[in-house]
């Protein structure tokens, strides 16, 4: 469809009654121009006819010859320049200006013409004809007259060939000044038209603009009328759609921003199980890459649990759904999924399922339970022993000197691992729940090594293993509990003590790293093999059970510095090369 | 279940333990302690013991040798006792062999394992001594009367006619 411009329609539509208005008007004066000329005409004559006769009867008083009526003729067609007759009462032409004498005589008898008649019968006599004698349409007008003895009748007559030319000169004017008219209003509704025209124009490029989105356009006000008003309230308009738009824009952002930190994957679905959302976190848990808007659950989390979930609260049989599945992507995960309807005015639009990735949940419950386990183990061993042996002692083996002073002594062993134990996880238990009150002073570094140090020189002396300390004299103070600090380096020094082989050597390095001083206690023992090394710190964990039960260990030493060690604000670690030794590391920060 | 191919087979075998007075046990503990509790326990009673440490070697032990009764611990180092238990209880060779499972592990869904797995009887620790050496005990006089009737079965009988 061609789209026509509304200030072409206006013009139009302006033309259009400028056109009518003016050939209606045209057409009126049309109509009444010719009668109004010849009205004109005619009352001219009748004017003038009046006068013709008071001058015809006031000459004619002495003069009756018959050339003085021509001379008259003469002298008034001449005066009036109109063709004047006179006519005798018989019909016989008397004069005439336009004749000479001698045609005069030829000229018929005028008493049948209708003017004539007329004038006799009514005073005034009209008639239009066309005249044979000089062979042009004419307007005739009498008049009767007195004289003397006689009377007569003063014709005037015009030829109407003039009015028609005055007609049509005056028509031409007429449809002249109507051009020129026409022209003008046609320029003027143009003008007009465009002016109406070019707000609305401009309304209509701001609306489109905000159908497309663009609110920062806006309409001109040109004035207070209905175009000022439109153009007002479409500004207005505009402004509260980009408002609102703004808001549900921020709304969305913030849905976005929830749904995007979410730890949490989330589907929400539609009545028909098609996903029409989806946040990232479950992409990663399910390493979704391609778009699943529209597909069903099932299609990209292959469980047929959670297609049964969907599908009933769908059928709107359950309002809260709570399941555990496990998935393979690629290890497993173990995730719980709650799913509710998504109901609005009654009526179901769709789901909406959140996963939990419980996983890490599910290993440290894992831990703990083994913990408990180990713990039930671990104390179960030397009550076995202790109970055991003291049965055996009192079912007879008091009498088998023998072994009976061993017996007593495994009891009083066990008796010490069991104290031990407790002692360690009385320690663990503290440590972890935050119980343990640490009292972190600045302490020379120096000196609270070289304490610790001390305690067991009498334990590595017995293995002949040689203690050598490497500790700047101007290393700085640190910031720590000193108790906690020595059990730290004592369980260290210990272990590495009790793995050296004798003849061996135990290094302790102190050196600035940063804001922590680093200790290093370098043993020559049998070291660690690369698959312990990770599992070293767990609780329990031991390399070598049974040299650790035969060397007093509880399993929990490690564990238990490393928690001190982090507690502090330090790190601890351990390299190791089997059968060269072993050397563990730990950070304290400095005061 | 032995079919009758394998129980004869193994029948000679049978029969040179039933000869034998004494039982041997394996005692199947890393806690060097309670290893040798059990051990010395057992020695005093009359039965012949084995000490093993380790969950490796007890396995391989079990599949060459016979023993009337293996004490088994759980928590062992290489291969746990409900491993152990297992192949001692699905080698035909060892069909007459007891085990009791004496471990810390005092769940109920390892007792149910250890049931599961074929154990004949489980302690868990602490223990009584005097407990475990009187269910041992029952345990091989069982054993010598499940012996004795097996002799007087149809299968029993038509081999002892051939023999004769």
């Amino acid at each position: 469809m061609m789209k026509i411009k509304l200030h072409w329609k206006l013009t139009f539509v302006f033309c259009l009654v400028v056109i009518l208005a003016v050939s209606t008007g045209y057409f009126y004066l049309d109509s009444h121009l010719k009668s109004y000329i010849e009205n004109n005409l005619e009352n001219n004559i009748k004017h003038q006819l009046a006068l013709g006769k008071d001058l015809l009867e006031t000459n004619l008083k002495d003069k009756v010859t018959p050339a003085d009526f021509q001379e008259l003729a003469l002298s008034m067609d001449k005066a009036l320049g109109l063709r004047v007759t006179i006519i005798a009462s018989d019909g016989k032409v008397l004069g005439d200006g336009e004749l000479t004498k001698e045609h005069l005589f030829k000229v018929e008898n005028h008493a049948g013409r209708p003017e004539v008649k007329d004038a006799f019968a009514a005073g005034l006599g009209l008639s239009k004809r066309y005249s044979y004698t000089i062979k042009k349409y004419m307007l005739y007008m009498a008049i009767p007259f007195a004289y003397g003895q006689g009377s007569g009748v003063l014709r005037f007559s015009v030829p109407l060939h003039d009015i028609e030319l005055l007609e049509a000169k005056m028509r031409n004017v007429v449809a002249i000044s109507i051009i020129c008219i026409l022209l003008l209003s046609l320029g003027l509704t143009f003008l007009a038209s465009v002016f109406i025209s070019q707000p609305l124009t401009e309304m209509s490029a701001v609306a489109e603009a905000m159908a497309k989105g663009d609110f920062s356009k806006r309409a001109r006000m040109r004035s207070r009328d209905e175009i000022g008003q439109l153009a007002q309230s479409l500004n207005s308009m505009s402004e509260q759609i980009k408002d609102k738009i703004d808001r549900i824009d921020a709304e969305r952002a913030k849905l976005d921003l929830v749904l995007s930190s979410m730890f949490e994957g989330v589907i929400v679905t539609d009545d028909k199980e098609r996903i029409t959302l989806m946040n990232p976190s479950l992409r990663k848990i399910f390493l979704l890459d391609s778009n699943p808007e529209g597909k069903k659950p099932l299609e990209i989390i292959r469980n047929a649990a959670v297609a049964e979930m969907v599908d009933k609260i769908l059928k709107g049989k359950q309002h809260l759904a709570t399941e555990e599945i496990s998935v393979n992507i690629p290890e497993e995960r173990i995730l719980r999924v709650n799913g509710v309807p998504i109901m609005r005015n009654n009526r179901l639009e769709g789901a909406i399922l959140v996963f939990h990735d419980i996983t890490e949940l599910r290993r440290l419950e894992q831990i703990r339970q083994d913990f408990v386990a180990n713990v039930s183990h671990e104390l179960r061993t030397p009550i076995s022993s202790i109970k055991g042996y003291a049965e055996t002692i009192l079912e007879g083996a008091l009498e088998d000197k023998e072994n009976l002073k061993e017996f007593i002594s495994i009891i009083y062993q066990d008796s010490d691992r069991l104290a031990s134990l407790i002692n360690d996880l009385l320690d663990l238990s503290r440590i972890e729940s935050g119980k343990m009150k640490m009292l972190f002073m600045p302490l020379d570094t120096v000196s609270v090594i070289k304490r610790a140090v001390t305690v067991l020189e009498n334990q590595a002396k017995a293995k002949s293993i040689t203690f050598r300390l490497d500790i700047p004299s101007n290393i700085p103070r640190i910031r720590a509990d000193e108790a906690r600090f020595s059990q730290v380096m004592i369980n260290l020094l210990d272990n590495a003590i009790k793995y050296t082989p004798e003849n061996g050597s135990v290094s302790i390095i102190a050196s600035l790293v940063d804001n922590y001083v680093q200790v290093d206690v370098v043993d020559t023992g049998i070291g660690i093999s690369e698959k312990d090394l990770p599992r070293i710190f767990e609780r329990f964990y031991r390399v070598d059970k049974a040299r650790s039960r035969e060397l007093g260990g509880t399993g929990l030493g490690l564990s238990i510095v490393k928690h001190i060690v982090s507690a502090h604000g330090g790190r601890l670690w351990v390299k190791s090369e089997p059968g060269l030794g072993s050397t563990f590391s730990f950070t304290i920060p400095l005061v | 279940m032995l079919s009758t191919g394998n129980l004869l087979e193994v029948y000679p075998m049978m029969e040179a333990q039933a000869v034998k007075k004494e039982k041997r046990i394996m005692v199947v503990e890393d806690d060097i302690n309670i290893n040798r509790l059990v051990s010395y326990n057992l020695s005093k009673n009359g039965f012949i013991t084995e000490s093993v440490y380790d969950g490796f070697e007890a396995q391989e032990r079990l599949s060459r040798e016979v023993f009337d009764v293996v004490v088994l611990d759980i928590m062992l180092p290489s291969i746990d006792g409900f491993r152990i238990c297992k192949t001692v209880k699905e080698n035909p060779a060892a069909f007459n062999t007891f085990v009791v499972i004496l471990t810390a592990r005092a769940e109920s869904q390892d007792m149910v394992y250890g049931n599961m797995v074929g154990a004949d009887y489980y302690i868990t620790k602490p223990f009584s001594v005097n407990k475990l050496i009187n269910i041992i005990k029952e345990l091989t006089v069982m054993r010598d009367k499940k012996y004795s009737v097996l002799l007087h079965s149809s299968i029993g009988r038509s081999w002892s006619e051939g023999g004769n």
